[in-house]
């Protein structure tokens, strides 16, 4: 299907790893020459896991984008997608690195966000939400690497401002959706004071909270999130689990 | 410390993603110049000093470049990428094609993200939670098997998923995939060879290799 824009970007309206893109894209201007395809999932359907999806991605997850300048070129995982998106159209390199050992420094902090961020983070909505039974103590052990997780980051930031290059770049816009997700909703209401716990991770999320890139696009996801019953449920989730773990 | 080997590896006797790296220095002929410590968890040794100062996240592998200024990287598949482009100067893992280096990085972060955290809850909920969850355990064995059929999707069309040779991408594959095979499957429930011929076939090529069975056998 031919697309009149330059990018297809199929993602989904609350799933947290498509946003990053999405707000990359607006940083670079790219947000107008996207196609965004939000693609549905639920108890009828899963347009991630069929086709045209899975052709272009045999993985069936988003986000996937296709480049329509580069001979339909189509690239998955959210993390490779910001480094192919800065290396072909950030030539001013204002979102990326040159400098030879922070590029590596940035593949090391997107790696980590990959590895040990986002699917640590993504284990509590599957353990409050979608498993079979109620496990207070695997919520527990990814609540716990929550923790961890924004320790480590800072233990960094309380002695530089930044992760990398000393600036902005595109590790900051991969760590921040799952880092507001899980201060947001994921640890159990009134358990953790960031702004107590992690003072420098705090000032670099509120930050991250001003950029008009993530007003725009994170903000918009919230919308997605108020039309969908995420919200109502989650206090339930919560309440669930703890009376389970009190029962044992 | 100093050390008169150019690298210093920081790694574990068990821990897959530590093989990765080694698997590379070997193939790369480096490994006689990487002193390799190995760290003891139930020491905690990975979460202390000397190591925890180099890699705030405390975790193996972590390397050190002695000869770039004792540059520390961590993060397995970034130190792939690092010791590539610094030091593969035959070109054995070059990708001239703009578009493979890109699609290379792709199939490495489905390994970080997707494979790798995935298998390693597996042998979590199996080996160490504090109770016993069979529903867990399932969830990532169930997963392990997903993410074999999605290479077995790709692998059934072409013989290497990047740049048709062998690469970075199937170094960073491999150890996870033979732990899934070994442990992580309950024994007699998975064949490899009926489930997913063509990663079986994948799989039997890369542990033939001189460099990976020389290194994965230790």
């Amino acid at each position: 299907m031919l697309s009149r824009k330059q990018f297809t970007l199929y993602t989904h309206k609350t799933g947290v790893n498509g946003w990053k893109v999405a707000l990359l894209l607006e940083e670079l201007g790219l947000y107008g020459k996207t196609e965004l395809k939000y693609l549905e999932v639920d108890d009828n359907k899963n347009e991630v896991k069929a086709s045209p999806h899975i052709d272009l991605n045999p993985n069936g997850r988003i986000p996937t984008l296709v480049d329509h300048s580069n001979n339909d070129f189509v690239i998955w995982e959210s993390c490779a997608i910001l480094l192919y998106l800065v290396e072909k159209y950030d030539k001013g390199g204002g979102f990326t690195v040159s400098d030879h050992n922070e590029k590596y420094k940035q593949l090391q902090w997107l790696f980590f966000q990959a590895s040990g961020q986002g699917p640590y983070f993504g284990q509590i909505s599957h353990f409050l939400f979608a498993h079979p039974v109620i496990v207070p103590t695997a919520v527990q052990r990814y609540q716990d690497e929550i923790k961890r997780v924004i320790g480590v980051l800072e233990c960094v930031m309380s002695e530089q401002e930044w992760l990398v290059a000393g600036k902005f770049t595109i590790v900051d816009i991969a760590l921040f959706p799952w880092h507001d997700a899980a201060i947001q909703y994921y640890l159990p209401p009134g358990t953790y004071d960031l702004a107590k716990e992690a003072p420098h991770v705090n000032a670099w999320y509120k930050m991250m909270l001003e950029r008009p890139s993530v007003k725009r696009g994170w903000g918009q996801r919230d919308v997605f999130l108020q039309e969908s019953p995420f919200k109502e449920g989650l206090a339930a989730a919560h309440q669930r689990v703890a009376e389970a773990a009190h029962e044992k | 410390m100093p050390s008169d080997k150019r690298f210093t590896l920081y790694t574990h006797k068990l821990g897959p993603n530590g093989w990765k790296v080694s698997m590379l220095l070997e193939e790369l002929g480096l490994s006689n110049e990487t002193d390799v410590k190995f760290l003891e968890f139930d020491k905690k040794e990975h979460k202390q000093a000397p190591h925890i100062e180099l890699n705030p996240n405390g975790r193996i592998p972590t390397l050190v470049d002695h000869g770039n200024d004792d540059f520390a990287v961590w993060e397995s598949d970034a130190i792939l990428l690092y010791l590539v482009e610094k030091y593969d100067k035959d070109g054995k893992f070059a990708l001239p094609d703009a578009n493979d280096k890109f699609l290379q990085l792709q199939w490495l972060f489905f390994q970080a993200s997707g494979q790798g955290p995935y298998f390693g809850q597996g042998n979590h909920f199996l080996f160490s939670h504090p109770a016993v969850l069979p529903t867990a355990v399932k969830r990532y064995q169930d997963e392990a098997q997903r993410v074999i059929n999605v290479l077995e999707s790709v692998l059934s069309k072409q013989e290497w998923l990047v740049g048709g040779k062998f690469g970075i991408t199937d170094i960073a594959l491999f150890p996870w995939h033979d732990i899934a095979l070994k442990v992580l499957f309950s024994p007699g429930s998975y064949n490899p060879e009926k489930e997913a011929p063509h990663v079986h076939a994948w799989y039997k090529r890369v542990s033939e290799r001189p460099a990976i069975k020389k290194v994965w056998d230790e």
